[in-house]
């Protein structure tokens, strides 16, 4: 019989991210959606989105919405995981004014199962808490049941559906949500 | 959202508080200076205190429309010289904006109750030295400084 230890990280700090660091969360966002989902979709698609959805543009407006907070994780001084975080106006759905959204949070590939996700969830959640949100709500992939376990895991139920555009292919999102 | 109508109610915490309860032990860590060592999740929250039997602490908390905004960690030292058990207070925390509301006291008299409940003969917990604000709170209890006995620790490293 082989035993795995998977080491939890201990060091992880989480650290707002500002408008001096796109630089670093177009890095980790590019990196972290392509390996999230080049094996599923099609070169030129992921190419298209890669370009358009982390343009140096499009992420200093999603950072200076004021409804809209960035996380990085953090192991020592790399970025390793990021969380996006939305509120009022800034939810990616029509929801209630006090609802929190989980727009994302992705964990570089090498540091898969070491609880950085984990880490990312417990501070949207905190920050929901604290600014006392009825619930936290969130779309994920259907095809990515790692995900959707995660959250199933965490207290979140299924609510709707949302199709949405990656280039030229439609996609379904499933939304959850848990209240608090 | 109108909830300012809805009064505080006390009462003994319960599993589904475990994440809130962990947002406020971790704002307490923040005030007093230990959240670089502060190691507690939600799951721990929910495990040590809710899923364990015994559990390894209880708490009273406050609670106003769905928000906890205040609490109070105790567990018991269940033997002493005087044959009676006694309470460690570890942590009590009111959320810095419903201060002033006498949610503080109300959490102290729960615990209060609940030493009697349990035939304890002591409460006993510590503040921070530069906690003038706690130590005035504790004095208009009527709680007593404790001047004939030092804290000693001995930290181990695994």
């Amino acid at each position: 019989m082989e035993y795995f230890i998977i080491k939890d990280m201990e060091n992880i700090k989480i650290k707002k991210v500002t408008s001096s660091d796109i630089e670093i969360l177009q890095k980790i966002g590019r990196q972290t959606f392509f390996e999230t989902f080049s094996e599923s979709n099609t070169e030129d698609n992921m190419k298209k989105y890669l370009e358009d959805g982390f343009s140096a543009e499009k992420l200093a407006d999603e950072l200076a919405h004021e409804h809209s907070e960035f996380y990085f994780a953090l192991d020592g001084q790399e970025a390793i995981g990021y969380l996006k975080l939305n509120t009022g106006d800034a939810q990616t759905e029509v929801q209630e004014t006090e609802s929190l959204e989980i727009e994302r949070i992705y964990v570089l590939q090498n540091y898969h199962g070491k609880k950085v996700g984990q880490i990312l969830y417990e501070k949207a959640i905190e920050m929901a808490i604290k600014r006392k949100s009825k619930y936290v709500w969130l779309g994920v992939w259907e095809e990515n049941p790692r995900a959707i376990n995660f959250y199933k895991k965490n207290g979140f139920e299924e609510f709707d559906k949302h199709v949405f555009i990656l280039g030229d292919d439609e996609q379904t999102d499933i939304l959850m949500k848990k209240m608090l | 959202m109108n909830t300012n109508h809805r009064e505080i109610k006390i009462r003994n915490a319960v599993a589904a508080d475990s994440e809130k309860l962990w947002v406020l032990m971790k704002e307490l860590a923040v005030f007093e200076n230990y959240i670089d060592s502060f190691a507690i999740t939600p799951a721990i929250v929910l495990e040590s205190g809710f899923k364990k039997n015994p559990p390894d602490f209880y708490a009273i908390v406050a609670e106003h429309g769905d928000s906890i905004v205040g609490m109070l960690v105790y567990y018991f030292l269940p033997y002493t010289a005087q044959n009676r058990p006694s309470i460690y207070l570890k942590e009590l925390y009111v959320d810095p904006y419903y201060r002033g509301q006498k949610i503080g006291e109300q959490l102290m008299g729960a615990l209060r109750k609940e030493a009697e409940n349990k035939k304890c003969g002591q409460i006993k917990w510590t503040v921070a030295t530069w906690n003038e604000s706690g130590k005035k709170f504790y004095e208009r209890l009527g709680a007593n400084e404790n001047t004939e006995w030092l804290n000693y620790e001995w930290n181990i490293s695994l």
